[in-house]
């Protein structure tokens, strides 16, 4: 089950290699530019891949990828899985 | 992965590549050197069904994969020797065609799709500007919201198809503070009050297909215009370029297949030092790299082409597919010039003319250096 935990640290390691700061869950990470044209792709592919779904292109938008806590509500709503911790 | 096509797909290959090369091939020349728009062929090949063939059958196309499109593709490119009329074709139908019916409402799909298909109307994909072209979020036109309206300012450059189109997707600007996230796109009507669409621009090569600017001045366009959501245009245009980058080049592929039998007829009968010059090893080799080329860029394809069909991502696929075939069909070109030795650089060999179409590949819908970062930014570098 994927958790905002494991959403951010798949940022924080993967994504944001060396990133020190601590990333919030409901931090802006796309208008602030924490997060790349690139790596917002890299990252829907990561959930793709976590929760076996595929996510339509039209769902990449502020209101679902804008923070950890909104990419986590968006891949449960999807998923219809429980909200993990 | 499976490749293998049906006997009716091959039977279709065969003849829209006899189509192509029976019909779209009269005046290519004079079409070149004086950039005409051959509107006629252009229509032909729509009632042939090349607009259609990737369209769902529900709104009356084919119901092909993106995989069988690009095999049909292929085959206009090996029968059809204007490379401007088939690039057109291409970009109308992945970057125009393909965002609306992934994008558009089923009054916009309705509206505009049944057009694209019969050849009616011509469609234009709009970012690019003076200002920004690599980094095409920097974008500075602007829509804003006024009412039911939204009031459009700016001006798109080297616009495939902008002198002729009916209707343009222009991305604009809707919120300046959001950075890419604050673009929004449009369907916007060519004769709606305020736009104003540029003559043909000249260029070097892909002169059949007009080219130029559109400029937006105080253009009001109702709320219904928006394609997707507002501040969805970023997701547009990644998600149309991973179509368009992987599959726009499948007729440069057929291209390349025709510069090799030119070659390999050429080189059979060309004596030199009392030989043919095929018996040369400078010119054989040159062939068979040839072949190498047209083969990765086949794999390269048809593997973007299934993995869109899946529906999984292939941004790296496609830049990869995108900057090896634009690359293979430059390379290809310029063998083929040097194995026909000075008539090679002749007009009517035909061959110059694809040299010169083949480099627009290396730049259009992203350079080829874009596509290289986006494949080293995928790997995390
Ligand atoms: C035939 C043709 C058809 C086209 N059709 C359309 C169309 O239908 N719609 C549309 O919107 N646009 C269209 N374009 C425009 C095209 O998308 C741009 O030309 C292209 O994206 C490059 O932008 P630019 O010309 O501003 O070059 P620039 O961005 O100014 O680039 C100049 C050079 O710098 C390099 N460069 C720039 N930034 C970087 C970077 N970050 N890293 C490494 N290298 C970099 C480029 O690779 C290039 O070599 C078309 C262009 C051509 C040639």
């Amino acid at each position: 089950m994927i958790t905002i935990d494991s959403i951010k640290k798949y940022v924080t390691t993967t994504l944001l290699e060396g990133h020190t700061d601590p990333l919030e869950e409901d931090q802006d990470l796309l208008i602030s530019g924490v997060l790349d044209s690139i790596n917002v792709m890299k990252l829907a592919g990561y959930l793709e891949q976590e929760c076996g779904i595929t996510i339509p292109p039209e769902d990449i938008v502020l209101e679902n990828f804008s923070t950890l806590e909104q990419m986590h509500r968006y891949v449960v709503e999807r998923t219809g899985m429980k909200p993990g911790v | 992965m499976d490749f293998s096509r049906s006997s009716e797909v091959e039977l279709k290959y065969k003849q829209t590549r006899d189509f192509a090369s029976a019909e779209l091939n009269g005046d290519v020349i004079e079409r070149d050197s004086n950039s005409v728009f051959p509107i006629e062929l252009w229509k032909r090949c729509a009632e042939h069904g090349v607009l259609s063939w990737f369209m769902p059958e529900a709104y009356g196309g084919g119901g092909h994969s993106a995989l069988t499109t690009s095999y049909l593709l292929e085959a206009l490119g090996h029968g059809c020797c204007d490379n401007g009329l088939t690039f057109a074709l291409g970009a109308q139908l992945w970057s125009v065609q393909k965002s609306i019916l992934q994008f558009g409402t089923t009054d916009q799909i309705e509206r505009y799709l049944p057009g694209f298909m019969k050849g009616t109307i011509k469609g234009a994909f709009a970012i690019t500007e003076n200002g920004s072209g690599s980094d095409a979020f920097a974008l500075t036109t602007t829509a804003q919201r006024d009412g039911d309206s939204y009031v459009l300012n700016g001006e798109k450059c080297m616009i495939t198809l902008a002198p002729v189109a009916d209707v343009a997707i222009i991305f604009a600007v809707t919120n300046p503070d959001a950075g890419q996230w604050g673009l929004s796109s449009f369907l916007v009507d060519t004769r709606t009050k305020g736009l104003r669409q540029s003559d043909n621009i000249p260029k070097m090569g892909l002169r059949t297909v007009p080219f130029g600017n559109i400029t937006l001045n105080n253009c009001r366009v109702p709320v219904t215009c928006l394609l997707g959501s507002e501040g969805s245009a970023s997701s547009i245009f990644n998600y149309s370029q991973s179509w368009e980058r992987s599959l726009v080049l499948a007729p440069q592929l057929g291209a390349m297949q025709r510069l090799i039998d030119q070659s390999i007829t050429f080189s059979k009968q060309r004596m030199r030092s009392g030989q043919s010059i095929g018996k040369f090893q400078s010119i054989s080799h040159r062939i068979a790299n040839m072949r190498i080329r047209l083969e990765t860029s086949r794999l390269l394809l048809y593997k973007t082409a299934w993995l869109l069909d899946t529906g999984k991502q292939s941004v790296t696929e496609a830049a990869i597919a995108k900057t090896h075939i634009s690359e293979a069909f430059v390379a290809t070109c310029s063998d083929a010039i040097a194995i026909h030795g000075g008539s090679g650089y002749l007009t009517e060999t035909e061959v110059e003319r694809q040299s010169r179409d083949a480099l627009g590949a290396t730049i259009y819908g992203g350079t080829v250096d874009i596509q290289r970062n986006i494949i080293s930014g995928m790997l995390g570098v």
